[in-house]
């Protein structure tokens, strides 16, 4: 999963790999189309379903928060 | 009678003087206070000695302070140039030896960047002016204004390299403005939500109409556009009714149909987009969501104050087709030219747009060159001097009698909202050693910037190497190596041929 999520990220922007920040965003690694873009991506290549909600700037703050956030969709989805 | 835009501030602070006239996430002015803080900037500017008619660069974080030296500027019978604080110092230098300005205002905490620029002028720190009620000198200066003398200048790419700096009088804001109320009824009790930066010519209306309606213009936070949700819940909190946007600013919205979360009917009046193409497939998820709303897509480069023409959209396009640009403004004749310079009326035919009337700019600010080539002559007007202004812009009629954009004659695209010359590209990345011949194109599909280089590049060492020189926007998002680029038979890079590898 990691591996997937990183050549999504490196397909945006190859900085995002080894940025060490807490807003992508704000950094100007990633414009506002890039995350809704990522958003629907991510939701797509993994099944799940990403609400319109989910897409706040906590969620894709680095690559960590990212890979975190899609996992703990993952969980809840299997859960449910 | 009108011979400024200042009288609009005048008159919504004699009839709103206590009402919210512009707000952002740290600070907020009534119309009183936003007309006496522009009064008090006048008063500094105009004892440092600057005389009327000189530009003042404006050198702040977008904020109601920018707006408040922009009306403090115009104040002092000076125009007004705003230089976004992220651009890379090459192109700011750049902008400076064409405006070669005496005066900038900035904050206590950007000075030291600034001073880092090529620039020997004044400086008025924001922070030290206080708000004036009233100044004879001032209000003298105000009077002195005639409304072919220069507002702002807004600076564009150019395609070699040097910014094209739109000069925009008095007269030109006025009569779009005056449209704009006319054809959407703008009045004091709307509130305005703005998106655009105000170094962008999309900020125009936000700036103006609200001045002229006394309504209320909220700046909204840069990170909401990123956030569709809380963006939506932003403009029900704010009861925001009319939006001028860029359409990729409301694609961030449409895309994950954020609406569903949040219920923006009977709040949102008015949706209305210019800057680049609105993709119908979007729009049509909009108008589903909110179909009482009224959508109208604007068309106008920098060079027509903001817009040209107008299409307010009145029937179903199916996802496929696309939007027409509309009909002429008031006050305005687009001229469609064809090749022999002959006036195209008949539909599907294609032909150049060029704009005929009051709202064109005044040319290019220190460039004649530049001015003759795109300012010329009307061609079908041998009797006296008459400017219009050449967009680049191929269009043709439909059936209805309404323009439809085509494209661009020549090389200029619009990525993110912006108007980039690939060219002016090309030439930065042809300065960076071990390139010979390189080439961009717009990869339509992806909605990036391609490059063709003969080096081989990482995107890394190339974005490193482009920074000082353009802005993040109009760094390349895919490199293709080619050892041989492939050349025409003029000897020059074959563009068609390139096109096969997007």
């Amino acid at each position: 999963m990691e591996a997937k999520i990183s050549a999504l990220l490196k397909e945006i922007n190859e900085e995002i790999l080894t940025y060490k920040g807490d807003n992508l965003y704000k950094d100007g690694l990633i414009d506002s189309i890039q995350v809704i873009d990522l958003a629907v991506e991510l939701g797509e290549v993994f099944g799940i379903e990403i609400t319109p909600e989910a897409v706040v700037l906590e969620n894709f703050a680095n690559k960590e928060a990212i890979i975190h956030f899609v996992k703990r969709l993952l969980e809840e989805q299997n859960a449910g | 009678m009108q011979t400024n835009v200042l009288e609009w501030l005048v008159e919504s602070s004699r009839k709103f003087g206590n009402k919210l006239a512009i707000c952002d996430d740290r600070q907020e002015m009534t119309y009183q206070q936003y007309h006496h803080k522009a009064i008090g900037l006048a008063r500094v500017i105009l004892d440092s000695g600057l005389d009327a008619r000189e530009p003042v660069v404006v050198y702040l974080k977008k904020s109601v302070k920018v707006l408040a030296a922009f009306m403090g500027i115009a104040y002092a019978g000076d125009f007004y140039s705003p230089v976004d604080i992220e651009m890379p110092k090459q192109r700011i230098n750049r902008i400076l030896e064409i405006l070669k300005p005496k005066l900038v205002i900035t904050s206590k905490e950007l000075k030291a960047e600034f001073e880092t620029f090529n620039y020997q002028g004044g400086y008025i720190l924001y922070e030290d002016v206080k708000p004036v009620v009233e100044d004879l000198d001032v209000e003298k200066r105000k009077q002195q204004i005639v409304d072919t003398d220069l507002l702002y200048v807004l600076f564009t790419s150019g395609s070699t390299g040097i910014p094209k700096g739109v000069s925009i009088t008095h007269r030109g804001v006025i009569d779009c403005m005056d449209w704009f109320v006319e054809t959407f009824g703008i009045c004091s009790y709307d509130s305005l939500g703005s998106q655009a930066p105000f170094y962008f010519d999309a900020s125009v209306p936000d700036i103006f109409l609200n001045l002229k309606a006394g309504s209320t213009l909220y700046l909204i936070p840069q990170e909401l556009f990123a956030q569709p949700v809380r963006l939506l819940e932003f403009i029900k909190q704010k009861q925001i009714n009319t939006i001028i946007w860029v359409p990729s600013a409301l694609i961030t919205v449409s895309k994950l149909k954020a609406f569903k979360s949040v219920d923006l009917t009977n709040i949102l009046k008015r949706v209305i987009f210019c800057g680049e193409v609105m993709p119908t497939k979007q729009l049509n998820t909009w108008r589903q969501y909110l179909p009482d709303v009224t959508y109208a897509n604007l068309y106008g480069p920098t060079e027509a104050i903001y817009a040209c023409t107008y299409y307010i959209i009145d029937r179903i396009f199916e996802d496929y087709e696309s939007l027409p640009i509309g009909f002429p403004m008031k006050n305005t004749e687009i001229m469609v030219l064809d090749e022999m310079d002959k006036l195209v009326k008949e539909p599907a035919k294609v032909g150049e747009l060029c704009v005929r009337g009051t709202g064109i700019a005044a040319g290019y600010y220190n460039n004649p060159e530049k001015t003759r080539e795109m300012f010329v002559q009307n061609p079908l007007n041998h009797a006296y001097e008459e400017k219009i202004y050449r967009t680049g812009d191929l269009v043709a009629y439909n059936g209805y009698g309404e323009l439809l954009y085509l494209s661009r004659k020549d090389f200029q695209i619009k990525h993110l909202g912006h108007r980039i010359e690939l060219g002016e590209i090309e030439t930065a990345v042809s300065s960076i050693s071990g390139i010979t011949r390189c080439c961009c194109l717009y990869d339509e599909v992806h909605g990036r910037i391609t490059l063709f280089s003969d080096m081989d590049i990482s995107k890394e060492e190339l974005s490193l190497q482009l920074k000082n020189m353009i802005p993040d926007y109009m760094i390349p998002g895919k490199i293709i190596y080619m050892e041989n680029l492939p050349l025409n038979a003029n000897g020059k890079i074959d563009r068609m041929k390139l096109k096969d590898y997007l």
